[in-house]
């Protein structure tokens, strides 16, 4: 009996407290963190699609230098690890999958050294026969952000006047920049940006952290389709003498 | 890094051969060739002459199943064609090729139209593998009359001699060897080394042997100085760029369309969740005002607890009184019983008199020893009276004179006053319940000072006494006025009386004539 008065008079207690003191926004985005804490953080990594299928642009091999870092916000509010891999990473890891599975380049191959700080052409040389590679893809992490907003009315309790649900519009915005330099010729093959926008719909006492993996997954697919396509489509084309 | 392109070096021990079988007839390997070639023709020909039935009964056959078997059929075959063809051109391919180094024999007509192209032929260099030139074609003539002959063998796809460049053959004017040639790609096995071997046994039945002689890597494929860049398609690319702004616009367009529905799908549910909690709070209202009137119940049946307490605290005080009204009533009798002792025509003997008290009686009455209790053994019941309250039937009335009778007559109606109960009605409407109608007063049986109930009053035949008759009177007159079911639709007419509480002489007198208070 006296621990159901206890238990009572914690749900009241709760119930005014969170009544006189409506939930705010960090208090939400704290409670996602805790979500990403307690469920485990989603991983950037997943398995790129086998269509559209591409032609072979370059005999040659092709190293993937890691994606530089050029966002100016973190992917969400003041955390920026909310996935398994530190960004620029499974943003590097995800554009090396998707170059090996597209068929592009003859070969393809993950570079952990940066290009030399001055690179002329005895430099490039010099990269290229340390990594046995004729072509690097040089890539800069524009941005992967997500961000949120309100998709409707913000629902309150009954009684308590508590925020018990707050449709919001989840949305994955990344941008990348790449180039592909040959290395022995010093040409600037490719350059191109691609960006994009994923969209979804969430409740912000639900948003697991699956779906955000999900929706940055998905966005991730689509950036790397679109690079796939320009660097098909608007590479220089090797061409016999 | 090694790349899976392997030249491979095959050298085929092969049995002698004469001269004389290069230079009269086919030699053993045209012989072979088309020995081989004649059954594939052969089959060849029956799988056309199968294709086109198939193809006209297709035409004729209006049956769907059929029309599917049929195609599955005749794709098999058109890939078993296809295959067939293929063989035939590799191996007119190797019969042109050990024509043209002059290995097969060939008629005098060919041999001599040979002959004038030769003249007009660039001889074709063979280099070893450190680009060394080792014979001239010249020099192919001249080892088709060893015994060891040289084949090559050119893999389908394989590059022209002129891309191979470093292809070599190990020839020498006293050796004699016969190098087959063959370049395969293995594109699995990367760990093939030069100097590897490996033997098999060919379609004649001879063992070769192949050696690895070169694993080049295709690094060196690309060499700067024969390719360059060019500048792709700008229409194309900007095709593409279009085909990516339009998937951009579908996929948002998609996505919004998952969000209103998303968001349609949480406003039904909130406006569920609402009405869930509308009803709660309801459930839980009316369970107060449930409560509430269950307290008010609670409440109003202690206070009847507390009025009944109340009233069996006066009910006992009035007993108290009464009993004690009774019992100062019994003493005065009693006493008034004592003081009649020995003066009426009825001796009682008072077992608690003494001589004392009547000396005249005990002066006349026989002086004897016995001891009092004897006098008190010997009364006459006749004679005996009751003392206190009740009464008693004398046994010898015969010898009773009147006036005794009449005594006993007033006795028993003494006692039955005392007895009687008085009682107290409520002047109701009638034919309603019992506190529930419209009272009009008390009525008392009999007078009742206390309460001002002495005018007496006839209801129903019943003598009563009520506060004030004119009253009632004039409420009779009332009822038989036309207005009155009008303007009193829920009152009957008329007086009933209504039994209160009885009263017996003690109580009554008590509360009506005394200091008691109903």
């Amino acid at each position: 009996m006296t621990a159901d008065k206890s238990f009572i008079a914690l749900v009241a207690s709760i119930l005014l407290f969170s009544a006189s003191f409506p939930t705010s926004d960090a208090q939400a985005l704290e409670q996602v963190y805790a979500a990403f804490e307690k469920d485990g953080k989603p991983t950037m990594m997943y398995r790129p699609k086998s269509t559209p299928r591409f032609n072979q642009k370059y005999d040659l091999t092709v190293g993937i230098l890691p994606v530089k870092d050029r966002r100016v916000m973190n992917f969400y509010w003041y955390k920026d690890d909310l996935f398994e891999e530190p960004i620029p990473q499974g943003v590097t890891d995800s554009l090396y999958n998707e170059l090996r599975s597209s068929r592009l380049f003859k070969k393809v191959t993950r570079l952990k050294s940066p290009l030399p700080p001055t690179p002329d052409n005895a430099a490039l040389q010099d990269y290229k026969e340390e990594h046995n590679i004729d072509m690097v893809i040089s890539a800069d992490l524009v941005a992967f952000n997500m961000l949120r907003e309100k998709a409707g009315k913000m629902t309150r309790g009954v009684s308590t006047g508590a925020i018990v649900a707050a449709p919001t519009r989840v949305m994955v915005d990344v941008s990348l920049f790449a180039q592909l330099i040959h290395l022995e010729s010093g040409t600037l093959v490719w350059a191109d940006s691609v960006e994009r926008r994923g969209q979804a719909f969430a409740l912000m006492s639900v948003l697991a952290p699956e779906e955000v993996g999900s929706l940055t997954r998905q966005t991730l697919g689509l950036v790397f389709s679109d690079l796939k396509m320009l660097l098909s489509a608007g590479g220089k084309i090797m061409v016999k003498r | 890094m090694k790349t899976p392109c392997v030249v491979l070096l095959l050298i085929m021990l092969c049995s002698p051969a004469t001269a004389e079988e290069f230079s009269s007839g086919p030699s053993p390997a045209e012989r072979a060739l088309l020995a081989t070639l004649e059954p594939l023709q052969t089959r060849k020909t029956q799988l056309e002459v199968r294709l086109g039935g198939l193809e006209s009964r297709q035409k004729s056959t209006r049956d769907l199943a059929e029309v599917i078997s049929l195609q599955k059929e005749t794709d098999q075959l058109v890939l078993e064609l296809d295959d067939l063809i293929r063989q035939i051109q590799a191996l007119g391919t190797q019969v042109a090729k050990l024509k043209e180094k002059g290995l097969l024999g060939e008629s005098e007509e060919e041999i001599a139209e040979q002959d004038e192209v030769d003249d007009e032929m660039v001889l074709v260099d063979l280099i070893d593998g450190q680009g060394d030139v080792i014979a001239s074609r010249e020099g192919l003539k001249d080892l088709a009359e060893d015994d060891i002959e040289q084949l090559v063998f050119l893999a389908e796809d394989a590059i022209s001699l002129d891309e191979l460049g470093g292809l070599t053959q190990g020839i020498g004017d006293q050796e004699v060897i016969v190098e087959v040639i063959e370049i395969t790609e293995i594109t699995e096995d990367e760990n093939v080394q030069v100097g590897d071997t490996r033997e098999y046994i060919d379609e004649e039945g001879n063992i070769v042997t192949e050696t690895v002689i070169e694993v080049y890597e295709e690094d060196e494929y690309y060499n700067d100085e024969e390719w360059y860049f060019a500048d792709a398609d700008a229409d194309y690319l900007q095709r593409v760029r279009d085909q990516i702004a339009y998937n951009k616009d579908e996929i948002s367009n998609y996505e919004e369309s998952q969000i209103k529905q998303g968001l349609s799908v949480a406003v039904g549910k909130v406006q569920k969740y609402r009405q869930d909690a509308a009803a709660l709070a309801e459930g839980i209202s009316s369970f107060a005002q449930g409560l509430n009137e269950f307290q008010q119940q609670m409440y109003e049946q202690d206070q009847r607890i507390a009025e009944q307490r109340k009233a069996n605290e006066r009910k006992q005080k009035e007993l108290r009184d009464s009993i004690l009204a009774a019992s100062a009533a019994r003493d005065k009798t009693a006493a008034a019983s004592r003081s009649q002792l020995g003066q009426g025509p009825y001796p009682i003997l008072d077992p608690y008199s003494t001589p004392a008290r009547n000396p005249e009686a005990y002066a006349n009455a026989t002086h004897t020893s016995k001891p009092q209790l004897q006098v008190q053994d010997q009364p006459k019941p006749s004679q005996a009276r009751p003392i206190g309250k009740g009464f008693s039937i004398s046994s010898n009335s015969d010898s009773s004179s009147p006036s005794e009778g009449k005594s006993t007559e007033v006795l028993a109606d003494k006692v039955e006053q005392e007895t009687a109960l008085v009682r107290r009605w409520s002047i109701d409407e009638p034919g309603r319940a019992q506190y529930w109608g419209v009272s009009y007063g008390w009525a008392w049986e009999k007078p009742c000072p206390n309460e001002r109930r002495e005018e007496a009053y006839s209801i129903n035949s019943q003598n009563v006494y009520v506060r004030d008759a004119e009253k009632l009177n004039n409420w009779l007159k009332a009822f038989t006025e036309p207005d009155w079911a009008e303007e009193n639709p829920d009152v009957n007419p008329g007086f009933s009386l209504v039994l209160d509480r009885e009263l017996d002489k003690y109580d009554y007198e008590y509360f009506c004539m005394g200091n008691g208070l109903l």
